[in-house]
């Protein structure tokens, strides 16, 4: 059994304790599990800001708990919640009117070079405009493709593609501004 | 090595996972708790009452479904109530505090209840029975003209009150109006005009036209 194959089979059985008898210690555990995970995810999509992670964070558990007894595993549950919490992210950004627009023409690639200090990059991701950040962690970090990021955030896999340009095109400028990279 | 390639050997370095804030756990696990998510689920033997009381339930819920009635908030246990925030400083540095004492409020013991709300700036009207708008003054530290309001989701009528009692603002100045919500659904539905609507004398009985109602209102009364 693979490392994925054990993950999956380790979710189950925490799933079905927690939905079998629906204690709190059962949900506990689960938490535990997973909420390293979907913290650092909604850390990066919220540019570093704590407390409006937190909120994405505990909103996804509260809809995770309602929606688990129908989750039919035709995906990783990782993943599962990870939409979870990215809708969260987005309605929560439609509420605070902070979602950005950018232009979808998509222009000459931008790459970043390897190399960089993790600090340096982790900051840089944070400075990211909010539409662009999110693709670029959906992409590069989550490894998500442009269709599937597509029908998370509700975009044309196009624009996902065109963020994900300006999103690395800004990264490159913020570390080279930084004297991260020459 | 491709482009996209190189972008995610060096973003596969940042960690996938943090530890998240001790405070969070309790915080998720007591909303959990007040939503009635825990507790033990029925043994197989104590399904089949259940089940003949469910049953029965929906029977009364047939016969009860031809008597309109508004659907209301909130779909989840619990209702919604307004806080309707007056007086306190309306100006500078005082009013400052408030906006932020009440966002502190809101993201710590509000966390998870708030389903909306807004400051209202100065400016105001009342709109008079002859249509004609008449200015109303700016809100006052000492008057109940109405500067902002949340729409909070609570157990019932007692524990919005309670929650509103810690509302810092109450200690500077401001009050809170509870007012429960009373949730219409209006939507848009076909309604009948009644036999007197006719505007220029023209009979407008039978006539039917989409408007926005609550719901069991096939009818506009007559």
């Amino acid at each position: 059994m693979n490392e994925e194959e054990a993950r999956f089979a380790d979710d189950r059985s925490q799933v079905s304790r927690y939905l079998a008898s629906r204690e709190e210690q059962a949900f506990r555990e689960l938490y535990r599990a997973h909420t390293p995970y979907l913290w650092r995810l909604a850390l990066r999509l919220c540019g570093g800001r704590e407390s409006e992670a937190e909120e994405i964070v505990q909103e996804t558990w509260i809809r995770v708990s309602t929606l688990l007894e129908r989750f039919s595993w035709k995906s990783a549950l990782r993943t599962w919640m990870a939409g979870i919490l990215v809708n969260c992210w987005r309605e929560s950004r439609k509420r605070l009117r902070l979602a950005e627009a950018l232009p979808d023409q998509l222009e000459d690639e931008a790459t970043l070079p390897p190399g960089i200090e993790l600090l340096d990059l982790e900051r840089a991701l944070a400075e990211l405009p909010e539409a662009s950040r999110a693709v670029v962690v959906l992409f590069e970090i989550e490894g998500y493709s442009h269709d599937e990021i597509g029908r998370l955030l509700g975009i044309p896999p196009g624009t996902s593609k065109s963020r994900l340009h300006h999103g690395r095109r800004a990264l490159h400028g913020t570390l080279t501004a930084e004297g991260a990279i020459r | 090595m491709t482009e996209y390639g190189s972008g995610r050997e060096l973003f596969g370095r940042l960690p996938r996972e943090s530890p998240p804030p001790a405070a969070l756990e309790e915080a998720v696990v007591a909303e959990l708790r007040a939503r009635g998510a825990f507790g033990r689920r029925r043994a197989r033997g104590q399904w089949l009452p259940a089940l003949a009381a469910a049953l029965a339930g929906l029977v009364v819920g047939l016969v009860l479904a031809h008597r309109p009635a508004p659907a209301r908030l909130p779909a989840e246990p619990g209702g919604v109530f307004m806080y309707i925030f007056s007086g306190g400083p309306q100006v500078g540095d005082g009013l400052r505090r408030t906006i932020e004492a009440n966002t502190e409020w809101a993201r710590t013991t509000l966390r998870g209840r708030i389903l909306g709300g807004q400051k209202l700036l100065a400016e105001g009207a009342r709109i008079g029975p002859d249509g004609r708008a008449v200015p109303q003054p700016a809100p006052r530290p000492d008057d109940a003209t109405p500067t902002g309001f949340f729409l909070v989701r609570a157990r019932d009528f007692d524990e919005a009150i309670a929650l509103a009692g810690t509302c810092p603002l109450l200690e500077m100045g401001s009050s809170v109006t509870v007012r429960p919500v009373d949730d219409l659904r209006w939507t848009e539905r076909t309604v009948t005009l009644p036999r007197s609507r006719g505007r220029d004398g023209t009979p407008t009985s039978g006539e039917e036209v989409a408007l926005l109602a609550p719901p069991g209102r096939s009818r506009l009364p007559g």
